[in-house]
C-alpha cells in the first residue's frame, strides 16, 4: 500500500518538528531523570557499595519516571488545536498513526534517557561493561513504555485532571518492564548471565509493538467522541 | 438455550431474573462458608509446620481465587461490552471491579498476616503471589479512577473497557515477571495452600469455601449490576412503570 | 476452650477470619444500601417528571 510509509513518517515528522521549536519539551524530562537520579545519593547517603548495589534500579525507576512525565503531554497539543481530530478522521490506518506517534515519543524521550544513562551509570560507580546491558535494557524498555504509555495517554487525552491517573493506568503495565529491565543490570553487576531478562525485555517490546497500537487507536476514538 | 441468554441479555429480564436468584445464591454461599468455616478451623488435622495457622488459607485462598476471577469477569464484561456493544456487559464490568479490588484487599490483608510467623515481617517483597495482588490491586486502582474521571457513562464504558483488556493481557506477563524476580531473591518463601498432596481433611473444607465465595460474589455481583442497570436504564419505560406502577401517582 | 486458641496463632487465624466477615459484610451493606438510594433517588425524579405533566 503506497501511502502506509508517508503517513507513519509525516506523524514522526511532525512530532520531530514541534519537538525542534519547542525543546523544553524533550529538556525538561532529560533534567528530571538526572535529577531524580541524584535524589537517591542525597537521601541514602554516598557509600559506594550502597550507590553500586542501588544504580540499575535507581536509573531504571528515574527512566520510568521521567517517561511518564513526557507522555502526559504526548497528545495534548494535537489535542487543544483540534489536529487530533483530524488524525483520527484520517483515511490512513489508526494504529499506524498511533505507532507512528509513539516512535516519535521514543525518538523524543526515550532515546535521550538511553543516550544520557551512561553519565548517570558512572555517577552509580557502574563499569562500563555493565553500562552496555544498561543501555540495551534500557533501549528495549522505553520502547515498550512508549508504545504502553501512548495508550494511557489516548484514554486520558482531554480529562482535566489526567496528570496523576495517566501514572495510575500505566504503571502496574509498567512493572514487567522495570522488573525485566533493572534486574537484568544487576545480575549483569554480579556477574550472572542476562541472556532471559535481554529476550524477555525484547518479547515484551515485539508484542507491544503488534498490539498496542491497535488499542491507542481505540482509545484515541473513545476519548475523542 | 439461545433465546434464554438472548433475554437475559435485556436490562428488564436480567432485572427481574437477578432479583430471584440473589437470595439462593447468598443462601447457598453461606452454606458453603459456614461449612468450610467449621470444618475448616476445627476439623482439619493441623499442619505439620505451622500448626493451626495454616488455616489462614482458608480464607486467604478464596479471597486470592475470586481477586483474579473478577478481574476475568472484568474483563469478558468490558470486551464483550466493547465488541458487541451490550449494555449488560458493561454494567457487568462496572459492578465486578470494586468487588475485585475487595477481595483484592482482602488477599492481601490474610496473605500478611500469615506470613508474618513465617517471615517475621508484615510484608515480604520476595513472596510473588503476595506481590502479584498487590500489582493486581493497583490495576483496580486504575480502573476505578479511569471510570470515575470520566462523566459520560457511554464513554467511561468503553474507556475503562480498553484498559481493563490491556490489563487482561498483562497479568500473566505480571506474574510471570514477578515470579522470576522473586526466583532471583535468595531464600525466598512461598506462601504454600499445601500443595497439591494435600489431606482431603484438609481440601475439602477449602473447596467449600471456595464455592462459597464464588457464590457470594455471584450474588454480590448481580446485586451490583442491578443497581447499574436501574441507573442506567432510568429513562426507560420499563424502569418508570417499576418504580410508578400504572395506577399510583398523577 | 483450647480449640479456639488454634496453638499459639489465634490472634492470626481469629483476626483474618473476622476481617474476611468485616470485609464481605461490608460488601453486601454496600451493594443494597447503593440499590436503596439509587431507588429512591428514582421515586423523587420519575414522581416529579409525573407531576409536572
Amino acid at each position: 500500500m503506497p501511502g502506509l510509509l508517508k503517513g507513519f513518517s509525516a506523524i514522526v515528522r511532525r512530532d520531530l518538528l514541534l519537538a525542534w521549536k519547542r525543546p523544553g519539551d524533550v529538556l525538561n524530562p532529560l533534567f528530571f531523570f538526572a535529577m531524580v537520579a541524584s535524589l537517591f545519593p542525597l537521601a541514602t547517603g554516598p557509600s559506594p557499595e550502597q550507590l553500586m548495589l542501588n544504580g540499575p534500579g535507581v536509573v531504571w525507576v528515574a527512566a520510568l519516571l521521567a517517561t511518564l512525565l513526557s507522555l502526559n503531554s504526548l497528545f495534548l497539543s494535537d489535542f487543544e488545536d483540534g489536529s487530533l481530530d483530524q488524525i483520527i478522521l484520517s483515511p490512513q490506518p489508526l494504529p499506524l498513526l498511533g505507532l507512528g506517534k509513539a516512535a516519535a515519543h521514543w525518538l523524543l524521550s526515550g532515546l535521550p534517557l538511553v543516550l544520557v544513562s551512561p553519565l548517570i551509570a558512572v555517577t552509580y560507580r557502574m563499569p562500563a561493561d555493565i553500562v552496555g546491558v544498561m543501555m540495551l535494557t534500557l533501549a528495549l524498555g522505553t520502547v515498550s513504555l512508549s508504545l504502553l504509555g501512548a495508550i494511557g495517554a489516548a484514554l486520558t487525552v482531554g480529562l482535566n485532571r489526567s496528570n496523576a491517573l495517566l501514572s495510575l493506568l500505566i504503571l502496574p503495565l509498567a512493572m514487567p518492564v522495570l522488573i525485566f529491565g533493572a534486574r537484568t543490570v544487576s545480575l549483569a553487576a554480579a556477574g550472572d548471565p542476562v541472556a532471559a531478562g535481554i529476550y524477555f525485555l525484547a518479547a515484551y517490546c515485539m508484542l507491544a509493538l503488534t498490539l498496542a497500537p491497535f488499542a491507542t487507536a481505540a482509545a484515541l476514538k473513545i476519548s475523542n467522541e | 438455550m439461545w433465546s434464554f441468554l438472548h433475554k437475559l441479555a435485556s436490562p428488564p429480564h436480567f432485572y427481574g431474573l437477578s432479583a430471584k436468584m440473589i437470595p439462593w445464591l447468598y443462601a447457598a454461599g453461606l452454606v458453603a462458608i459456614a461449612y468450610g468455616t467449621v470444618a475448616g478451623l476445627f476439623y482439619a488435622p493441623a499442619d505439620e509446620e505451622m500448626n493451626d495457622g495454616f488455616r489462614i488459607i482458608y480464607v486467604h485462598v478464596p479471597a486470592a481465587f475470586i481477586s483474579m476471577s473478577a478481574y476475568m469477569v472484568m474483563a469478558v464484561g468490558a470486551g464483550i461490552g466493547l465488541i458487541w456493544r451490550m449494555k449488560l456487559a458493561h454494567a457487568v464490568a462496572a459492578g465486578a471491579a470494586p468487588l475485585g479490588a475487595w477481595f483484592t484487599f482482602l488477599a492481601l490483608i490474610t496473605g500478611s498476616i500469615w506470613g508474618r510467623p513465617m517471615w517475621g515481617t508484615w510484608w515480604e517483597w520476595g513472596d510473588p503471589r503476595l506481590t502479584s495482588e498487590l500489582l493486581m490491586l493497583f490495576l483496580y486502582f486504575g480502573y476505578l479512577a479511569l471510570r470515575a474521571a470520566i462523566d459520560d457513562t457511554a464513554k467511561a464504558d468503553k474507556a475503562s473497557a480498553v484498559l481493563a483488556l490491556v490489563g487482561a493481557v498483562n497479568i500473566p506477563i505480571i506474574h510471570f515477571s514477578v515470579e522470576w524476580w522473586t526466583s532471583l531473591h535468595q531464600g525466598s518463601t512461598l506462601l504454600k495452600a499445601g500443595g497439591p498432596g494435600m489431606h482431603p481433611d484438609m481440601l475439602y473444607p477449602l473447596l467449600a469455601m471456595i464455592l462459597g465465595f464464588v457464590l457470594l460474589f455471584a450474588a454480590l455481583l448481580l446485586a451490583r449490576v442491578r443497581t447499574e442497570v436501574l441507573h442506567r436504564e432510568r429513562r426507560t419505560r420499563w424502569v418508570r412503570k417499576l418504580i410508578m406502577p400504572a395506577g399510583e401517582a398523577a | 476452650m483450647e480449640i479456639f486458641m488454634m496453638g499459639k496463632y489465634s490472634a492470626h487465624v481469629w483476626s483474618s477470619f473476622g476481617i474476611t466477615a468485616v470485609v464481605l459484610i461490608i460488601c453486601v451493606l454496600q451493594a443494597h444500601r447503593r440499590h436503596r438510594i439509587v431507588l429512591s433517588d428514582l421515586r423523587v425524579r420519575i414522581k416529579a417528571m409525573e407531576s409536572e405533566q
